[in-house]
C-alpha cells in the first residue's frame, strides 16, 4: 500500500525542490489539487509521533515557506490511503483553504513565553512534599491553587499589556491558558514578514520596561497556530 | 532563536517544546486515516505527552533544531487544536 503523508498545502505551482526529504527520509513530492499543490511523502501507514519525525515534518513545512509564499501547515499525522483520496478531500474544502492561504499570506508566527521568577518562587512549598496527608498537605494544596490562580491573572495581564504595546504589528494573536506558575502565559503572534524588525524592536522595548520578567521568543515559524 | 539572556529553562528544551506543541497539536486537520483518538483519548496529545516525557534534557539540548527562517525558502476532523 502506498499512502500519502501530508505536510502542508501551498498555492498551485509551489512545489518542493528536487531531493527534499521528509519523515523517515522519504522523498517529498508536490501533488496538484485544484488551486493548491499539496506537499506529501509516500508512506505505507500513518507515522507514530516522535521527536525526529516532528522535526522532519516541520523542516518540510519550513522549506515550503518563502519570501513570497506562506503555506498552510498541516498537523502531524495526516495520512491518506491514496493520493487520489487526499486530492478529493482537499478539493472538497477548496474555499476554506483558499481563505486560509489569504489570511496567512506574507506572514510568520512568533511564540512568546513569559517566565516569571517571582511567581515561581512562591508556588512550591517544598516542605509539604514530605507530608502525604492531613492539614499540612491541604494547606500546601491550597497555596499551590492560589499560586496557579495568581499565575493565570498575571498571564492575562501580560498578554493584554503586550497586545497594547505591539498594536497593529500583530495581525492576529493567540493566548494559551497558562500551564504552570513558572510560565504564566504563552502567546502566539501572526506578524507580516515586512514588520519583523519593527516587531522585534517593539518587543525589546516591552522587555526593557519589565526587567524582572523573562520573555522567551521562538520563531519565526510557519503559521501553525493560525490555521485551525 | 532569540530571547531572554538567562532563561529558567534551557533554551533547547523550550525550542523542542515549542516545536512539538506546534507540529503535534496545531496546524490544519485535513482528516484521513490518522488515528487521532481512541475511546475518547486524544492520541495526538497523548503522543505529545509521551514524547516530552521520554526526552531527557541533555539529549534534547544536544540536538539543535533546524534554523527557523522562512525567509530563505483519523479519523474525524477536529478542525484545529
Amino acid at each position: 500500500m502506498n499512502g500519502a503523508y501530508l505536510y502542508c498545502i501551498a498555492p498551485i505551482g509551489h512545489g518542493p525542490a528536487p531531493g527534499l526529504r521528509g519523515v523517515d527520509d522519504r522523498p517529498v513530492e508536490g501533488v496538484d489539487a485544484g488551486r493548491f499543490t499539496i506537499w506529501v511523502s509516500t508512506v505505507d501507514a500513518p507515522p507514530a509521533p516522535s521527536v525526529e519525525r516532528a522535526r522532519r515534518h516541520n523542516a518540510v513545512v519550513m522549506a515550503a515557506a518563502t519570501e513570497r509564499v506562506t503555506p498552510i501547515p498541516v498537523r502531524f499525522g495526516q495520512w491518506f490511503r491514496s493520493a487520489d483520496d487526499l486530492v478529493t478531500r482537499v478539493r472538497s474544502r477548496e474555499s476554506e483553504y483558499g481563505t486560509l492561504l489569504r489570511e496567512v499570506a506574507g506572514a510568520v508566527e512568533f511564540g512568546l513565553r513569559f517566565v516569571d521568577p517571582a511567581v515561581r518562587g512562591g508556588a512550591e512549598p517544598d516542605g509539604d512534599r514530605r507530608v502525604g496527608r492531613g492539614r499540612a498537605y491541604m494547606a500546601g494544596l491550597a497555596r499551590r491553587m492560589a499560586a496557579e490562580r495568581a499565575a493565570a491573572a498575571r498571564g492575562a495581564e501580560l498578554a493584554d499589556a503586550l497586545r497594547g504595546a505591539l498594536g497593529a504589528l500583530v495581525r492576529r494573536d493567540r493566548v494559551d491558558a497558562p500551564g504552570t506558575a513558572t510560565c504564566p502565559a504563552s502567546v502566539s503572534h501572526l506578524v507580516r514578514r515586512a514588520d519583523i524588525a519593527a516587531y522585534r524592536a517593539r518587543l525589546a522595548e516591552f522587555r526593557a520596561g519589565r526587567p524582572g520578567l523573562q520573555i522567551v521568543e521562538s520563531g519565526p515559524w510557519p503559521p501553525y497556530s493560525f490555521v485551525a | 532563536m532569540s530571547g531572554a539572556s538567562r532563561s529558567l529553562v534551557p533554551a533547547a528544551e523550550l525550542s523542542l517544546a515549542d516545536l512539538l506543541n506546534r507540529v503535534l497539536d496545531r496546524g490544519v486537520v485535513v482528516a484521513g486515516e490518522a488515528v487521532v483518538s481512541v475511546g475518547g483519548v486524544d492520541l495526538i496529545r497523548l503522543g505529545l505527552h509521551l514524547v516530552l516525557s521520554s526526552v531527557e534534557a541533555p539529549a534534547a539540548a544536544s540536538a539543535p533544531l533546524e534554523a527557523a527562517d522562512p525567509g530563505r525558502s483519523g479519523e474525524g476532523d477536529r478542525g484545529g487544536p
